[in-house]
């Protein structure tokens, strides 16, 4: 009696006297509108917080940047909403991939699949297919993705159309060279920088360093060095061809019978035959860390891993400078370099995780974080706002002289150059793999045989090519 | 300034006022019930603290505290102790075979140091076994360091060792394939020769100097006769230069069989290993995290420790000692230099046998969480207790005011037709005392009735003979019944002051009434009143004397 007397009261309280039929049909009303509200996204609960686990392959002084934003995420916006990122895992991007593959194909003692994964485009495609990851169309305005700049947006985007790998940074290929070995042979070899401009000038470089290396120990035969090594050869024959005009990546195969890529074979396997050019097992930086070589192809996301200094096998160091100096054109061909850089993709899993996983991506490419990083790695920002009005002052405030040398080279390049996004057909990583292994394996081979029979390098690379160009058939 | 001024002495008289009248019955009621709502309320919270509702979280915390620490803390003292004895395994291994290979070389073992040129191919010798291990073992990295350098010619020849170290990036995953391992450390040639891939931080040979892992595990090997079981180190969570994370090595000595101490091999444990391995699971406490560290004087070595959770003692700037202060409920308090206390417990880890060289170096596991985020958790969690709580209070207050008007309201209700003289319109509340003083009160009023509708007879009966009487018993029946109450009792001789007491009215209304039963009945105080009355009363004995 008492509490219904209350009731009354309160109800001529707020001006409105309410029956209790009307009260009751009132709070069923407010309780339905509250769950519908819940649908569509996942909800995220600061007392219970969701775990995301990543993995990345922002190894060695990026990790650190890495590491700081996560902590900040975590101690910030991931205690408000309820969110813990969790990196469990730091490794190079092909032993990623490797065990992205293990997971897709479903081996025995394949790890989990993480929350959120640095990926490339032809690795999503493969996890996308296994319905392993989550597109993340739904969880961005259209307003968000025009933010960022369409041609990283795209690349992310998987033949069916949804955005599966979102560009957090993105990367692009460089010529880095030693410019304390370089100085030296050029003052001896008359050679300059403007040699460096071209892949033919490049390969010309390259044999006369060998020649001069050799010449520096005359009771020494065949000691000299190589020159010029790539990441990637294939990647020299895609740009290559398309700086020529030419198109190299088809869906079912790669069109090495053309007149263009007989050009780029000239420009590379030739030095090699002749030792002007290292054919490595790792990474380019590798051997510029050893000073076998003095410069190479790379991404510009390696900046880091080419320290300032050659340690030589008697285990003396010797101080280096680097030059980064923009990707080399085919003689007469466009300007046209790479874009690369995987992304990040959110695995298939709650709504809560997807949902937690893409606001820790958006946090992350905000201009400040993303700019934060950009500065410690010789990554390129992602979005609109960093790239066109950030880079300037950024690039000023930089304090590694070797990312900020990176950077405006960079910045010259997206003035000049076009990029190519590489394409993203099923038989692509099939294929890509097959010509890596190939192309290293003749050159290896055919060097070997140079040195063995003492043959003329033009003519070992001409039966080289000949057998090459029969493995691009359909 | 006149109006505040003014307003506080009406405050102020308004207070006197009440203090001399004291407060009302409800307000009476009110407070009599408001004090047994607090007694009860008292009483409920002390059977709450009493019953132990709410150390329930405390409980809580420190069962799942034990839970983890005990798994955590069984599970790193069987995981090291399988690694301290692979170590030791893998330092008989090596010494062997680089004996084996020296001896190819026609070399003894303490001529290592003079004979750099055989470095490279000796290292290359150990790399099977290297791997192996590596492959066996639960652990981020083997290395091996040898107490020689390719060129001790150079300037830093004196702090830079000869050594292969392999890493394996995915301990923690079992793979059909061969791990993923990488050079972190050794000659480039070898990297080539078994198709290795170099970190980013490759550097060709160990830094090192005195008190790190490599000169503190040959002192302890050169300084003792102890079997090669005593004689490992396990190094706590450091940075190896050029590296960028931290981890723990095992380090076991290289003995020969002549006694020269060849170097130092062992695994190393990272700190994304060990946050894989002991990340408390499933936890309600979202910033609980393991910490092993040296345990030194007992305090906590932050800055050497490797951590496990979504946080760490680091993450809010704690790199130095944490002090381990007395535990409060079974529950240690550990506090850093810069003031911030973590609560939680800890457990001695044994990492070394009896009679090691190192045994003196003792280490804890600790699994921690940060002061404040437990003292959120225990208000949240004691939430609904404090809701209920509140509720019971406001309720309680309502309903002490509901209850004490209601209690009351009969009353004043009956004091209220008493004061206006409705004594007789009284319904029944069942309130039996009521009831009866209503019922007393009622015939009173009949009986007062009686004497002053006497009086008006008698008046009446004069009327006839005075018109002044005429005119005064007219105006008597003009009172008001308040008026007329008032009269009445000054007709049975009451004071004022009296009638105000009776009637419960204050002594300014009894003025009020005088005021208007004078002017009304035309007389100008109580006494040519009283006269009056007296004139009627006086007339009417000698009338009935005269009758007699």
């Amino acid at each position: 009696m008492i509490f219904s007397e209350c009731l009354h009261g309160l109800s001529k309280m707020m001006g409105v006297f309410l029956t209790k039929n009307k009260l009751i049909m009132m709070t069923l009303g407010i309780i339905v509108l509250l769950s519908l509200c819940g649908c569509g996204r996942g909800k995220l609960d600061p007392k219970n917080p969701v775990t995301i686990t990543m993995w990345h392959n922002y190894g060695g002084q990026m990790q650190s940047a890495m590491d700081e934003l996560v902590e900040e995420f975590n101690s910030s916006i991931g205690r408000q909403k309820g969110i813990i990122i969790s990196i469990t895992s730091i490794s190079a991007s092909k032993d990623i991939q490797e065990k992205l593959f293990m997971i897709a194909a479903g081996d025995p003692g394949a790890p989990a699949m993480p929350n959120l994964v640095t990926a490339y485009p032809k690795t999503a495609l493969i996890l996308s297919r296994q319905g392993l990851l989550a597109p993340l169309d739904d969880q961005f305005t259209e307003r968000e993705i025009k933010d960022y700049l369409p041609q990283f947006i795209e690349e992310g985007r998987l033949p069916d159309g949804k955005l599966y790998v979102f560009p957090v940074a993105k990367s692009t290929e460089v010529l880095f060279l030693n410019r304390t070995l370089f100085d030296r042979f050029s003052t001896a070899a008359g050679i300059t920088l403007d040699n460096l401009t071209t892949f033919e000038g490049i390969a010309q470089t390259a044999i006369r360093y060998h020649e001069w290396t050799d010449s520096l120990t005359p009771n020494v035969a065949n000691d000299g060095k190589a020159f010029f090594t790539a990441d990637s050869w294939l990647n020299i024959a895609h740009v290559g061809i398309a700086q020529l005009g030419g198109e190299f990546m088809t869906p079912d195969y790669l069109n090495i019978a053309s007149t263009d890529f007989r050009r780029i074979w000239d420009a590379t396997i030739l030095p090699t035959l002749t030792g002007g050019y290292a054919i490595a097992g790792g990474y380019s930086s590798d051997l510029m860390k050893t000073g076998e070589i003095v410069c190479s192809i790379g991404s510009t996301a390696g900046i880091l891993f080419y320290g300032d200094h050659i340690t030589y096998p008697d285990n003396t160091t010797e101080a280096a400078t680097f030059s980064i100096l923009p990707y080399p054109v085919f003689a007469g061909g466009k300007r046209i370099a790479i874009q690369r850089g995987g992304g990040m993709c959110v695995a298939r899993s709650s709504p809560e995780n997807e949902y937690a996983a893409a606001l820790f991506l958006k946090w992350l490419v905000q201009p400040k974080q993303n700019m934060h990083f950009v500065s410690s790695t010789g990554y390129l920002p992602v979005t609109k706002a960093a790239f066109e009005k950030s880079i300037e002052q950024e690039i000023a405030s930089v304090e590694n002289e070797s990312i900020k040398e990176l950077l405006k080279t960079v910045m010259q390049m997206y003035a000049e150059y076009t990029f190519l996004i590489p394409p993203n057909y099923d038989r692509l990583d099939e294929l890509s793999k097959a010509y890596e292994t190939r192309f290293k394996q003749a050159a290896l081979e055919g060097r070997a045989f140079v040195l063995r029979e003492n043959q003329e390098a033009s003519v070992i690379s001409e039966h080289l090519y000949r057998a090459f160009i029969g493995f691009g058939e359909r | 300034m006149a109006k505040p001024v003014n307003s506080f002495r009406k405050v102020l008289t308004g207070m006197q006022l009440l203090g001399k009248l004291g407060p009302s019955l409800q307000r009476r009621s009110f407070v009599f019930f408001l004090f047994f709502l607090i007694a009860v309320m008292s009483g409920l919270l002390l059977i709450l603290f009493s019953t132990g509702v709410f150390s329930v979280e405390r409980n809580k915390f420190r069962i799942f505290l034990q839970n983890e620490l005990g798994h955590a803390a069984q599970s790193v003292e069987q995981e090291y102790g399988v690694l301290s004895v692979e170590g030791v395994l893998l330092a008989e291994r090596l010494s062997k075979q680089i004996e084996i290979t020296l001896d190819t070389f026609g070399l003894n073992p303490a001529d290592l140091k003079n004979n750099s040129q055989y470095l490279e191919p000796l290292l290359g010798q150990t790399v099977g076994l290297l791997r192996a291990a590596l492959e066996k073992n639960k652990s981020s990295g083997v290395f091996l360091t040898l107490n020689a350098t390719v060129n001790p010619s150079l300037i830093t020849a004196e702090s830079s060792r000869a050594g292969l170290f392999l890493k394996n990036m995915e301990p923690n995953v079992i793979s059909i394939t061969f791990p993923t391992i990488r050079l972190l450390k050794g000659p480039i040639s070898i990297a080539r020769q078994e198709d290795l891939d170099l970190l980013p931080q490759w550097q060709m040979e160990f830094s090192v100097q005195p008190g790190d892992f490599f000169f503190t595990t040959i002192n302890g090997a050169t300084e003792s006769d102890l079997p090669l079981s005593r004689l490992y180190y396990w190094d706590p969570g450091c940075l190896m230069t050029g590296c960028y994370n931290k981890a723990m090595l095992l380090c076991a000595p290289l003995i020969a069989s002549d006694g020269t101490i060849i170097g130092v091999c062992g695994f190393e444990v990272s700190a994304m290993l060990f946050k894989l391995q002991y990340t408390p699971a499933n936890s309600p406490y979202t910033r609980a995290f393991t910490m092993l560290a040296p345990l030194v004087d007992n305090t906590l070595d932050a800055s050497r420790a490797l951590y496990a959770g979504h946080f760490a003692a680091t993450h809010s700037g704690d790199d130095g000692f944490l002090s381990i202060k007395n535990p409060v409920a079974g529950i240690f308090s550990y506090v850093s230099p810069n003031g911030t206390i973590y609560s939680g417990l800890h457990h001695d880890i044994n990492l070394y046998p009896k009679g090691s060289v190192f045994s003196g170096n003792q280490w804890a596991l600790a699994v921690l969480i940060p002061n404040r985020d437990l003292a959120v958790k225990f208000i949240r969690q004691s939430r609904p207790i404090q809701i209920l709580l509140l509720a019971l209070f406001i309720f309680g207050v309502g309903a002490a005011a509901l209850l004490s008007r209601r209690h009351v309201a009969p009353v004043v209700d009956a004091l209220r037709k008493v004061k206006t003289g409705k004594v007789t319109h009284h319904k029944k509340t069942n309130i039996r005392e009521i009831d009866d003083l209503m019922a007393f009160l009622a015939t009173q009023d009949e009986s007062d009735a009686l004497e002053s509708d006497a009086l008006l007879v008698q008046a009446e009966e004069m009327a006839q003979i005075s018109p002044l009487v005429q005119s005064f018993i007219e105006n008597v029946k003009t009172l008001s019944p308040a008026e007329r109450n008032v009269f009445e009792l000054y007709l049975q001789g009451y004071t004022a002051k009296e009638i105000a007491d009776k009637l419960c009215i204050s002594i300014n209304t009894i003025k009020t009434h005088n005021k208007r039963i004078y002017y009304k009945l035309n007389v100008s105080s109580r006494k040519e009143l009283l006269l009056y009355v007296k004139m009627i009363q006086g007339e009417n004995h000698k009338t009935a004397d005269d009758a007699d």
